[in-house]
């Protein structure tokens, strides 16, 4: 797997990584941050090579946008079910997320994997542009598009996933919607209603919604992200831009008449929230773990600044200081058996691999 | 859930709510149970109507719904 910045070709650099791993699976995508066990880089790449009982198979499929269902379907046509020998079976799912098709994505291949295969993955950034966002398969990057792997082993992989975001404000009906752009809140541009209901505790952050320099208003959105409500807890949906007509823009689509709340987090439950990932992880992987993927929103980073490095900390300590590899992404992808939702924003996703 | 098992419409929407939140999911399942003359507590059967008539409605909502009664149908 690669994972690099905009700032490098990933046409490049897949096709390196492809050529140099002859008869390997490679995927890759572009991030908005890259990681490893010795901390996070910008502008940067990462690359990990997984080796043991496992075999990886995997396709692309693109057109996710329009058609998230052919996109899915393209991706897993030409792949195997099985493996002899290798009954435990993981879903490894890189996608562009500016389709701003994510939970659907999700869901269509979870319905499509079967109730028994846990999902991980994460969605491509471009170090917050918001322009551009690609993943690939070999040698091939593509926009629009989903990479969809099954990862065959010999042992269960151990999946782990929490964020750490509380609401701030009341509920609010998003009344206005088109695809995945919030259009309206409460009647009012979704933009002005996150404006107002912010401003208290970004007041308190240092920060002022009214005086944002436009490189500064993804960030701001990236901190006061909406949560919606299931049960007792929150489905964190992140805004990754504002438009002209004061609409949001988000990686999936939140169906007009939900109810959201805005939400905020502070570095320390970040931090605890990334731990709790990798503990969640190791938990379920039944035994030690040989090394781990991980999957983090680059809000995460955005909150926890230079103690971002403490997270990343936080998760290879909670799994016995194993090497990591990861990116930072516009959402992330986790679904287990019996969950009904397999897309998130502001989480951290841990994929750990026995030993 | 089993053949013989029931369940209300606010079982059946919690199914929903992890994608589209608990409002929304509450009131596509009360709409499409209302469109159906059902009033719950609802039959197995009659739960994978309610979901297939949420599923018309397309979109995030019918994929979330079409994603619970596939999982319904192999929980049998």
């Amino acid at each position: 797997m690669v994972f690099a910045s905009p700032a490098h070709s990933l046409e490049r650099l897949a096709s390196r990584v492809t050529g140099a791993f002859a008869g390997a699976t490679v995927l890759g995508a572009t991030t908005s941050g890259e990681l490893t066990e010795r901390g996070d880089t910008k502008g940067g790449a990462a690359a990990v090579a997984v080796a043991g009982a496992l075999e990886v198979v995997a396709g692309i499929g693109t057109g996710l946008g329009d058609d998230p269902e052919a996109a899915v379907k393209a991706a897993l046509e030409a792949l195997p079910e099985s493996r002899g020998g290798l009954p435990h079976q993981t879903g490894l799912l890189l996608l562009d997320p500016l389709a701003g098709t994510g939970e659907e994505a999700a869901l269509l291949t979870a319905g499509r994997l079967g109730p028994d295969v846990p999902l991980a993955g994460g969605a491509a950034g471009d170090d917050l542009a918001m322009e551009r966002a690609a993943v690939s398969l070999g040698d091939r990057v593509e926009s629009d598009a989903i990479v969809i792997a099954r990862m065959f082993s010999r042992e269960p992989l151990g999946l782990g996933v929490c964020h750490g975001h509380e609401p701030i404000s009341a509920p609010l009906e998003i009344t206005a919607t088109e695809g995945a752009k919030v259009l309206e809140v409460e009647g009012r541009p979704a933009w002005e209603v996150w404006r107002e209901h912010t401003r208290e505790a970004a007041v308190r952050a240092g920060l002022d919604p009214d005086a944002l320099a436009p490189e500064d208003v993804t960030p701001f959105l990236l901190r006061y992200e909406a949560g919606l409500a299931s049960g007792d807890e929150y489905k964190i949906r992140a805004p990754l831009s504002r438009g002209e007509d004061g609409s949001l823009a988000f990686a999936c689509p939140i169906p007009t008449g939900a109810k959201i709340r805005i939400t905020e987090s502070v570095p320390e439950r970040q931090i605890a929230s990334a731990r709790t990932a990798a503990r969640r992880a190791r938990e379920r992987l039944g035994g030690e773990a040989s090394g781990a993927i991980v999957f983090d929103c680059i809000c995460r980073n955005l909150i926890l600044g230079d103690r971002f490095a403490e997270a990343v900390a936080a998760v290879a300590g909670e799994l016995g200081d194993v090497p990591l590899a990861g990116f930072e992404t516009y959402g992330e992808i986790a679904l287990d058996a019996g969950d009904l939702s397999g897309f998130h924003n502001t989480t951290t996703v841990v994929l750990a691999f026995p030993k | 859930m089993k053949a013989n098992d029931t369940v209300e419409l606010d079982g059946l929407a919690r199914l929903l709510s992890a994608s589209v939140g608990d409002e929304k999911a509450s009131g596509a399942v009360r709409d499409a149970a209302r469109r159906l003359g059902l009033t719950g507590p609802l039959s197995r059967d009659e739960a994978l109507d309610v979901l297939e008539a949420v599923a018309e409605e397309g979109g995030i909502v019918g994929v979330t719904a079409r994603f619970a009664k596939s999982r319904i149908h192999l929980a049998r």
